[in-house]
This record gives C-alpha cells, structure tokens and sequence, in this order.
C-alpha cells in the first residue's frame, strides 16, 4: 500500500471521528434547554398566532428556555415577574370564563375588574377600558405611543415601572429568579431573516413553582404557564415537549385550514356572514391569529375593470412595494419606533377617514397606472373592509400587505 | 516517482480535508431534497420532521427545510433529472481524483463537479430557499458558491494541460485572474434573498460557460498539436450552448428572473424555467469533458475503467453465487428460519470467509478474461513480456538488447517516447527518444 493512501485512509479516519465528535456536541446537552415558539408561521398557508406553543412547560432550575419567534410581521415579548403572576391571577380565570362571550354580553363589573388587572401592567394593545376612537390611516399606531418599557428590555427587580412609557434603566436581564418584578424581554427580535430569538435563563435559585408569561403587545390572554419542578423530579423530554408543541400548533392551525380550503373555493364565512370575491387576509373566531393570504392568489382583470378585495384583519393592498422593512424598527439609541409608512396611503391612494372601525369600510382606491410605490395604507375593521382598485395599464404586477412580510399575490391585467 | 505515488504534502492533506468537508456539505444538502421528497409522500415522515424541527439545532433545520419543501415538490421527472445530472457529476469528480488524486487541474474539476452537483440540483436548492439562512449557514453557502464558481472557472481555463490562458507573461495573466476571482466573489457574496438561485444560475450557466468557452477558443487557435486542438474543440461545443442559452435568456427576459420584486419578504419561488433551460445545458459540460479523457486516453482512463469492470464483474459473479448458494442451501434444509446452518453464526462466518478469500482467484481470473477478450494489447504485452524474459538468456550485445527492449517497452505500453538511460563509469550513455507513431 502506498504511503499516500495510508495517508488518505488516516485522515479519513480522523475525520470521521472529529463528525462524531461534533454530532455529539450539537445534539448533547438539548435536556437542558426547552424551545417554545412565539406566533407560528404554517407551511401550506401564511399565519400568525396570538400564542404561545406549548402554553405550559416544565422545567429545572439552571434550565433555559429557548422562545423562538417565526417573524410573520407581528411583535411580541415575554414577560415575567410577581407583577405579571399578580395581574394574570386575575385576569386568567376571567377569561377562561368570559372570553367566548361577546364584549356587550359582559357585566360591567367583569370587564372592570379585568381591565384594571390587565393594565396594572403595561400593554401596548388590549389595556382598553374604552372603546378605542376610531382613527384615519395612517395613524393606528403613533411612534410617540409606543412604550419604551414594553418595547425594550426592562428588569425592575423591586418597586415601581418607569413613568410615561420610558424605558427601564436596567435592560440587561440576567437569570430569571422568580423574584423580580418585572422581567421584560422587549420586541423579540424586528428581524425578517435569521432567527427571532429570546433566551429565558434560570437561575440555579429559582424555588419550584408556578410563573406566569404573557406578551405585553396583546395582553394577558396571550399567556403560558411556567412550572419550576424540584430538579429530582423529571420533566418533558425536548422531544417530548416539541410533541407538545406540533399538537397545539394542529389544533389551531385546523380552523384556518378549513376556511384557506373554503376560500380557495371561492366562499368564506365570517360572523355568521358568507362572502364571495377575492379576500385580503381571513380570521375564524375560533382562532386568535390571522391567515395572512391573498385568495386567489392570481386575479385576472381588464384595463378599468374594478377589482375588490374583502380585507379581513390589519392589512395593506400596495403595488411596486419597496424593499420589506417590519412596522417597528430599533433606533441607534435603543428607541424603538413605528414605521409609518407602513400605515400609510401612498401613490395617489385616498385617505380614509376611518381606517381602524368596528363596522365594515367601503373605500373606492381609484386607479393605479401600474408604475411607482401604490399603497391603500392599512387598514381594519372588525368586520370587514371592501377595497375596490382599477388598473389603467395591462401587464402582470405582484402586491403585498406591508405588514405581512410571506402575504403577496399577483394581477393579471390585459387590455 | 508517478505523480500519485509521492508522498502527501500539507497542500495534499488540506485539499483532502477541505474537500471531505465540501462532499459532505453537498451531501446533507442532496439529501435533504430527497428527505422532503419522501416527506411529500408520506405523512407521519412529514409530521416527524416537522417535530423534529422545532428544536434549534443544525439538523433540527434541516428537518424543518424538508418539511417545509415537500408541500412544493417538483414532479417525479424533474426530480429524477435533478438527481441524474448531481449523480453524473459527483461520479465524474470520483473518477477524477481517482485518476489525479495529485493534479490541480483534476482537483479543480473535480470541485467544480461537486459545486455543479448542487448548485443545479433544483428540488434540493428549492428545500434550501425554504427557511432564511442564519449567519452561519449565509457564510457556508457562499463559501460553497465561491469556491463552486472559481473551480470551474480555472478549471476550464486551464483543462486540459493545467498552463493557463492567455499564454501571456505572468505579470499579464496575474492581474486578469484576479480581476475574475475578485469578480466572481464579489457576485457570490451579493447573492441573498429569494433572487439568489436565479441568479447563482446565471452567474453558473452563463459567465462560467463563457470564460470556459473563450479560453477553449483560444486553445483550438493558438494549440499546434492536433489532440490539444481536438480536445479544446470538443469542450469549446460542450459549452456554447450554455453560453447560447443564457444570451437568449437575457435577450429574452433580462434580469427579471434574477432581480426580485417583493425583495426582503421570504418567499420561495424557485425559478423553474432557468433550472430546465441551463441544467441539460450545463449537463453537457462534465458528459464532454468524460468523453473528451476517454477519447484521449488523457490521464489514464483505460486503467481505471478497466479494474472497475473487472471488480464489478467479480463482486456480480461472488454476490450470484452467494444467493444461489443460499436457494440452494434453503431448498435442501427447508426454511431459512428452521435451517440451523442458517442460523448457526459459525456457519455463516465460514461462509462468508470462503466467499472472501474466493474474491482475489475470481479477481485475478476476471482480469485475465477481460484482458484477453477486450485488452487483446494487454493479453499480448504479457506474453510479449514473457517472450522477451526468454530472449534475454541468448542475448549478449549490449545494443542489441536496448534495441530489444525499446520494442517491447513500446509494444507493451505504448509510450509517446522512450528514452533509456544507461549508468556508466566513465560517462553517461544516453539513448533516443524515438518516436512512437
């Protein structure tokens, strides 16, 4: 045997044992860590889920907790601490017990008690003891109104949270002892690719317990539960918690797989309601999340043939649309700030008067003459929104919601 | 010494490793084509990568990838070309570094070939594009594509003789190599977003071809020997219509394929039409550089292809004799389960031993059949050898003996030119060349 293929043989095997080696590392030490997914974005349709998944885990003290966000263009936090456990003592069993009844059919002293629990800590969205005001495009959501406090890291180890929305003045979290206040993760990530990610760690001290998670942008229906087991007891498996996890994600993912399957049919029912027509987005009341799809995802139309869109949840219809850039974005200084362009009309697109309602909106969005930036801004309704738009040119132009980073279609227009 | 018999160098060991680490590379993202592609067929598979895939590790990705993919699966057809044409090509590669383990120009195919394999791979390409690529996984892909690029680039330019063109002075050439590399990298590392596996098609299909393709030109121009200008001819077509194909492609469509319009949003679109306009095009390349070493006998081919039809003949031949022994042995004893030969462990290790040391006769009895009946020159060399051996006992003339040998060594091995060298005391005495027609 030559002395070169002794050689090749020997780094063959050196090789071979450095793979095994390095297999080894990347897999070991996974019972240590539990992954949880924040919001979810399914494979056969574009989603975004309210939710946790699993919505309780066990762990050991020194354990991490891996959340794991799909960006489907919406923020969330995890957030914890004996403020949080307080507020969602309350909150929790209120809404295991109200939450399917409509809003109307509450008694009062309900809601109040569940409001003044929700916003003893800061929400951005959900902390609402008043209807919200109805508010023209462009405006849902103000750069100025977004609080520091949720949006940025935030550790209050004992006392009060800053006043005003301003950020906390220790951001750098350390491990989660279960004594803390609060303990805030901020906006998980604004990324649209990579990966979202927040590591919860725990403290070796951490006593075995309960501790509750919620996400301070949607309110404490948004919640999972936290088990701190004795470290002699054991706990999930990481496979056996991604179990878990894929059979909370088909619970919820059903729902939308009916109605994604019946829109493509060309029907969709909605509040009791039954639509037809080419849909922007659809919801199912069983579900806190969006199917974010445009349905068909090809239309075909003439030159100055009206085209209508029934736009279910927050979304835009914009044409020649820039780069993507999510709707928040991290200042140099730690900021975090709204993009507005996002919410708003751009290329010649009418304003609307009342771009965030509970009734339906009709907006006629004119002609768009196929060339430069065309956005009808974002728009919602807790019914529905009937967005008509004409096309002055042939040709073949892809659209997307600005918010939604996967939900683009395509329009075929000949002359 | 023959060039692959020299012992390694560290620029051997770190081709070797470095290449091990590519091949394996393009392994796990082969397979992870065919992972969705079986996960599109069945559903608990489906389901289990998609547990699998909530965890965070490498693998854990690569499972969620296959998953994701196999809701877009191209058709059975388009897959089985895909995996052809990377199975054609890392079978080319092998057969290379086989031949030249210790030649650049070989190593440079080779790595090309690899590069090739994958990059033209659309179902396992489509699987890639599924999740956005982390940081680590951005530097693999375009470490991979770079190195990809610039192998077939050089490798063209310098196949088959490894001088590369333009023969001008190095102070020449130097700059305008490293204007193409600087070049070539720079593109690989712009590739991001959906829009990369168009335009990794065209950087693929298009500007290699046409450097290949000019600097093949220039060879069948500037080359005075015949085979050299043969073998320049040869590669010179193979790559046209890549080249033809991409100038009608851009005429056609300009950089529309390649330039994304929802730019930012992850959207996997992988563009079909490219892939089958360039992969058969590009098919042509590795098919034209085989034929072109087979037909040339460059770097030795016959040996190989040689001891590859007699190993595969002989492992047949032992593999059929096996199975017929255990038919046999089940028909005579009853059922394999109720058999205690069968199941006796002792029996089966003498079996398999008997098998074992059978192989080298076989071997040796194949490579005899073959030579007689297909390498009738080999058959004839060897009895040539054998005849000269016996000549030698009645041969005293020194010059008669070199002219004796210069016979057999060009009736044996048929040599371009031989030339013998004789150690003398006083002075070296120097015979030939004489031309081997």
């Amino acid at each position: 045997m030559s002395r070169g293929a002794t050689a090749i043989r020997r780094v063959l095997r050196v090789g071979g044992a450095v793979l095994v080696l390095l297999i080894g590392a990347c897999t070991a030490g996974s019972a240590e860590t539990v992954t949880v997914r924040v919001d979810y974005d399914h494979d056969e349709f574009a989603t975004q889920f309210i939710r946790y998944f699993p919505d309780s885990i066990q762990v050991h003290a020194g354990d991490t907790v891996i959340f794991r966000q799909d960006w489907t263009g919406e923020a969330h936090t995890v957030t914890l601490g004996t403020m949080v456990d307080e507020a969602l003592s309350v909150t929790k069993p209120l809404f295991e017990e109200w939450g399917e009844v409509p809003e109307d059919q509450i008694p009062p002293e309900v809601l109040d008690a569940y409001f003044t629990a929700e916003c003893s800590v800061p929400v951005l969205f959900g902390c609402e003891e008043e209807p919200t005001e109805q508010e023209p495009t462009g405006e849902a959501v103000d750069s100025d109104e977004i609080n520091q406090t949720i949006a940025q890291p935030c550790l209050i180890e004992q006392g009060s949270l800053p006043e005003d929305g301003a950020p906390c003045a220790t951001q750098d979290l350390g491990p989660f002892d279960g004594t803390e206040a609060y303990y805030n993760s901020g906006f998980i990530g604004l990324e649209t690719e990579g990966e979202n990610i927040f590591e919860l760690e725990l403290s070796d001290s951490i006593e075995p317990g309960e501790y509750n998670i919620f996400c301070s942008v949607h309110g404490s229906f948004h919640n999972a539960t936290m088990q701190v087991v004795p470290s002699d007891q054991p706990i999930p498996s990481a496979n056996e918690v991604n179990l878990q996890t894929r059979e909370e994600l088909n619970e919820v993912v059903e729902p939308f797989r009916q109605v994604y399957e019946s829109a493509n049919e060309g029907q969709f029912v909605f509040g009791g309601e039954a639509f037809t027509g080419n849909f922007s987005g659809l919801m199912d009341e069983r579900v806190e999340g969006l199917l974010n799809e445009f349905i068909p995802e090809t239309i075909e139309a003439e030159v100055g043939e009206p085209v209508t869109w029934l736009m279910f949840g927050p979304h835009s219809i914009s044409f020649d649309v820039p780069e993507y850039f999510p709707i928040y974005e991290q200042l140099e200084d730690g900021t975090v700030s709204a993009n507005e362009e996002v919410y708003l009309p751009a290329g010649g697109a009418p304003e609307v008067e009342e771009a965030d309602s509970v009734d339906p909106i009709v907006v006629d969005g004119g002609t768009w003459d196929g060339t430069d930036f065309w956005s009808s801004g974002v728009l919602y309704s807790d019914a529905y929104v009937e967005y008509t738009l004409r096309f002055s040119a042939p040709g073949t132009y892809r659209y997307a919601c600005l918010i939604h980073p996967p939900m683009v279609g395509t329009v075929t227009v000949t002359g | 010494m023959a060039d692959s018999e020299r012992p390694l160098r560290g620029a051997d060991l770190a081709f070797l490793i470095g290449f091990g680490l590519y091949v394996l590379g393009l392994l796990v993202v082969l397979g992870q084509g065919l992972l969705a592609v079986a996960a599109s067929s069945s559903a608990d598979l489906h389901e289990s990568l998609h547990v699998q895939g909530l965890g965070s590790g490498i693998l854990d990705r690569a499972a969620l990838r296959a998953a994701d993919a196999s809701h877009s699966m191209p058709s059975g057809l388009q897959i089985v070309a895909d995996y052809l044409f990377s199975a054609v090509n890392l079978g080319l590669a092998a057969v290379l570094l086989k031949l030249r383990p210790r030649d650049w120009t070989a190593r440079l195919l080779a790595t090309a070939l690899v590069g090739a394999a994958g990059v033209f791979n659309l179902t396992s390409q489509g699987v890639l594009e599924q999740l956005p690529y982390t940081p680590l996984e951005t530097l693999a892909q375009v470490t991979a594509h770079v190195l990809a690029g610039l192998a077939y680039v050089y490798a063209l330019l310098l196949f088959p003789d490894g001088r590369p063109v333009p023969r001008w002075r190095p102070a020449a050439v130097i700059p305008l190599y490293l204007t193409a590399t600087f070049g070539a990298v720079f593109l690989s590392i712009r590739l991001e977003g959906p829009a990369r596996p168009a335009t990794l098609l065209l950087f693929f299909g298009l500007l290699v071809p046409a450097a290949g393709a000019a600097a093949q030109a220039y060879r069948i121009v500037k080359t005075e020997d015949a085979t050299g200008q043969a073998q320049a001819r040869l590669l010179f077509w193979a790559l046209l219509p890549s080249v033809g194909f991409g100038i009608v492609f851009l005429v056609l469509h300009g950089l529309s394929p390649a330039t994304n319009v929802l730019a930012g949003r992850h959207i996997p679109e992988p563009p079909v039409a490219l892939y089958r306009t360039f992969q058969p095009a590009f098919a042509l390349i590795p098919l034209a550089l085989f034929a072109g070493i087979l037909r040339y006998r460059l770097w030795d081919i016959e040996r190989l292809l040689n001891r590859t039809t007699v190993y595969a003949i002989a492992t047949a031949l032992l593999g059929g004799l096996y199975a017929a022994f255990i038919v046999v042995a089940q028909l005579l004893l009853g059922t394999v389960a109720a058999s205690p030969l069968i199941d006796s462990k002792a029996a089966v290790a003498i079996t398999t031993l008997l098998f074992v040391t059978a192989f080298r006769p076989l071997r040796d009895q194949v490579q005899r059949f073959i030579d007689r009946r297909f390498n009738r020159s080999r058959y004839d060399a060897q009895v040539t050898m054998e005849r000269f051996a016996e000549d030698l006992r009645d041969v005293v003339d020194p010059n008669d003996i070199v002219e004796r040998l210069e016979g057999v060594l060009t009736e044996v091995f048929e040599p371009r030119h031989v030339t013998l060298w004789f150690r003398e005391v006083e002075a070296p005495h120097v015979r030939g060349p004489s031309s081997n027609p």
